[in-house]
């Protein structure tokens, strides 16, 4: 089982989108795998159609009183489940603070499902947190979408800055660009200039489109309704990058 | 997560029924499609009985294979595309590793064909969400792909989603008060539409004998179920689907001999013939088979060699291939001739003369209890005998002997196995194959590393430049082979004496005794 995590300490930079798509191509290979919607706005599971709601919230889940698996639902594509948000999980943080290693919360919460599942997909909120932490713990791989501005690359040096202090080397970070628009100089600029200063940086870049903003319409992933459109196809190019990236494909 | 499936009444109105589904929530139609699915097994069906069922599942547009749990219909791993025909031909990876040790060399064979039409409905719940999947399947079986044509009932099926459990209570409750009968499997419909029984076709299952039968009647028992087992497994040995069916083959052929030699006296004069020719089919299957068990054997041959030594056996494998191929062409050809057609045809007829028991000598109308009885006991002494005597200077021709005694003791005890009480007669064939491992082992490193220099031999004529690391390599393999023989020969006291353990010989000395309580209690 592989546990990828997408995360950005920045927020709408296309992580739901990546979680989402990604998923739904690894599990139309015949792969068995979970999303799991960690982020209290409930995107990805409002994607998939489902309630956002988990019985007895973020507490009963950290206590063990409901198990896991039984709070899965499964989505409207074969070998595609769902973790759903709750609204609960706005306060993960104080939850996990209260717990002895909170950092390994997580982890220990996905040990039973290892068997079930191929890939985990973990769709984290923005900020950096102890939500964050334990998601680095439990994490094989951090996809971090950019876009291709100041801002958003400052928020990828701060990441592997924190990853460095943590001792975090096992995590890999795969970060890539995400919204891109080649309409605009600056994105041009950056996405041409920066694989030199970042070696990890994937080569695929997903262009900023209007068929990605439509995944709100359909509620589905967009291979699902667009596979063959530029995004699409791009989810797809980056999927199989990830998965040589990450000895997956072998 | 497991399906319901239902029957529909043959005048069923699916749009009655889906009307009725309406009626728990918003209903999502799906375009008709189409679904070719492929069952397959090994010959005698080993995934069907291990729970398993092995599926390729084949649309317009793409294939893949999936292999189930027969009862939950839980999905164990997937593959895509159709899957290769023997185990060791699968790609690495989980579904490989779990068949391998089922199937072993085995290979898969459709055992039926389906070919349907589906109709799909997606229930969903207020939010648009799917809850439950319904699908309509009408359509045809066959037992090869060429041949769909045997109609099946049709079918509703219920595939819940993860985490909505009430709708498919409700949907359930809905087809019972539909009057939709639960069905059986597909699998199921398939084989009984094709009238195929599911069997585990072994060579091995005791035919059914009585203590008063005449001697005549349970020769012919046992020589019906072994000619039944080369019949089953003649056109699996001339296509060569695998080797296990030759292999099948010949032990029915051996055991046939051994009968028609050991109980001579109890068959009338006009046999004789009979045994020539099961002699030369015998001599026929003997070449294609010993080249059979090299290739089984050579993974574990590239074992016996350092990592380095292992591609210069290559070429070996490569000379073993071609001449089993060679000599399977010939075999095919002579198992299709007019000789073994007239052969079994009638044998046939000879061993179905059920009331012709006037035609066979006077000891043959005699019930075979206490023969059987006798006849086990003095292959036991015999085996006894022949075990007690040999000692570390005993030259091998002795285990050899002793090895054939062994196989006609098994053979006797199987035959007759029905006469005694299961428990008992399974601890005495278990005993004794263990001793038989032995020298079978023993038996097969000797004549391979004889063989092996032969083919060497042949290798050289044929490519006198043959690469002097393939020379060397083969050397080192028929070294090992003598290493492994002399193991297996100091192995052997401790194997014979546990065969000859007091418990062992006191079942088999009072072998009538057992017989007679086995009749008390049934």
């Amino acid at each position: 089982m592989t546990v990828l995590a997408t995360y950005n300490i920045k927020g709408g930079v296309g992580k739901t989108a990546t979680a989402v798509n990604l998923a739904y191509l690894a599990a139309r290979s015949g792969q068995p795998t979970l999303v799991w919607d960690l982020d209290p706005q409930g995107a990805a599971t409002f994607y998939f159609r489902v309630k956002p709601k988990i019985k007895g919230g973020s507490k009963a889940l950290l206590d063990g009183k409901q198990e896991l698996d039984s709070l899965i639902r499964g989505t409207d594509f074969e070998h595609l489940d769902l973790l759903p948000a709750d609204f609960s999980y706005r306060h993960l943080d104080l939850r996990l603070d209260d717990r002895k290693h909170p950092t390994r919360q997580l982890r220990k919460l996905l040990k039973p499902l290892l068997a079930s599942y191929r890939y985990i997909f973990l769709d984290c909120p923005p900020s950096i947190s102890l939500v964050s932490e334990a998601v680095f713990t439990a994490a094989d791989a951090l996809l971090v979408p950019i876009i291709p501005t100041t801002l958003s690359l400052r928020t990828l040096q701060q990441l592997i800055d924190f990853r460095s202090r943590q001792q975090l080397d096992r995590l890999q970070l795969l970060p890539f660009f995400s919204m891109v628009d080649r309409r605009k100089a600056l994105h041009r600029q950056l996405v041409d200039e920066l694989p030199e200063q970042f070696r990890d940086l994937l080569r695929t870049e997903i262009p900023y489109a209007s068929d990605v903003e439509r995944m709100g319409v359909h509620r589905a992933p967009l291979a699902s309704f667009a596979g063959r459109s530029r995004p699409g196809l791009a989810y797809e190019t980056l999927w199989e990058e990830i998965r040589r990236k990450t000895g997956e494909d072998v | 997560m497991q399906s319901r499936d239902f029957h529909l009444p043959p005048d069923a109105d699916r749009k009655r029924i889906l009307k009725a589904f309406a009626a728990l929530g918003a209903l999502h139609l799906e375009p008709e499609s189409r679904l070719r699915l492929t069952f397959l097994d090994s010959f005698d069906w080993r995934l069907y009985h291990a729970d398993s069922l092995l599926v390729v599942e084949q649309t317009p547009y793409q294939a893949r294979t999936r292999w189930l749990r027969r009862s939950s219909a839980e999905l164990i791993a997937a593959l895509p595309g159709a899957v290769a025909r023997f185990a060791c031909q699968i790609p690495a990876g989980p579904l490989r590793d779990r068949l391998e040790p089922l199937l072993e060399m085995r290979a898969l064979l459709p055992m039926a064909c389906v070919d349907l039409h589906l109709t799909r409905a997606r229930l969903l719940d207020k939010r648009g969400k799917t809850v439950l999947h319904l699908t309509f399947a009408s359509g045809q079986a066959g037992k090869k792909e060429e041949t769909v044509d045997r109609p099946l009932p049709e079918r509703l099926q219920l595939l819940p989603v993860k985490g909505y459990p009430k709708a498919l209570h409700r949907s359930v409750d809905l087809a019972g008060q539909l009057q939709l009968l639960p069905a059986t499997t597909l699998l199921e419909d398939a084989l009984a539409a094709l009238e195929r029984p599911v069997v585990r076709q072994s060579r091995k299952a005791p035919v059914t004998l009585t203590s008063e039968m005449s001697t005549a009647e349970a020769l012919r028992r046992i020589l019906r179920q072994q000619r039944q087992v080369m019949e089953s497994n003649l056109a699996g040995t001339c296509a060569d689907l695998d080797s296990e069916f030759l292999h099948d083959f010949r032990v029915a052929v051996r055991r046939t001999r051994t009968l028609l030699s050991r109980f001579s006296r109890f068959f009338p004069a006009t046999i004789s013939r009979f045994r020539n020719d099961f002699k030369w089919l015998g001599q026929i299957t003997g070449p294609t088979r010993d080249l059979d068990v090299y290739l089984l054997n050579f993974p574990a041959y590239l074992e016996q060699l350092a990592d380095t030594a292992r591609p210069h056996l290559a070429p070996l494998k490569t000379f073993l291939e071609n001449s089993q191929r060679q000599e399977q062409r010939r075999l095919a050809r002579c198992l299709g001739s007019q000789r073994l057609k007239r052969l079994l045809s009638e044998w046939q007829t000879f061993l179905q003369t059920d009331n012709a028991d006037a035609d066979w000598p006077e000891a043959a109308r005699k019930p075979i209890g206490p023969l059987a009885d006798r006849r086990i006991g003095k292959a036991f002494r015999r085996v006894m005998r022949a075990g007690a005597a040999i000692d570390g200077n005993s030259p091998p021709a002795a285990l050899h002997e002793l090895r054939i005694d062994c196989k006609r003791l098994r053979y006797l005890m199987e035959f007759f196995q029905s006469l005694y009480p299961p428990k008992e007669m399974g601890r005495l064939i278990k005993a004794l194959k263990g001793l038989q491992e032995n020298l079978g082992n023993f038996n097969d490193f000797t004549v391979q590393a004889e063989q092996l220099q032969e083919i060497c031999r042949q290798m050289r004529q044929k490519n006198p430049e043959l690469a002097a690391e393939t020379l060397i390599a083969i050397g080192m393999l028929i070294d090992r082979l003598h290493q492994r023989q002399q193991t297996e020969r100091r192995r052997f006291a401790k194997d014979f004496d546990r065969f000859a353990a007091p418990r062992n010989l006191r079942l088999f000395r009072s072998l009538s005794s057992l017989r007679a309580g086995k009749e008390e209690t049934s």
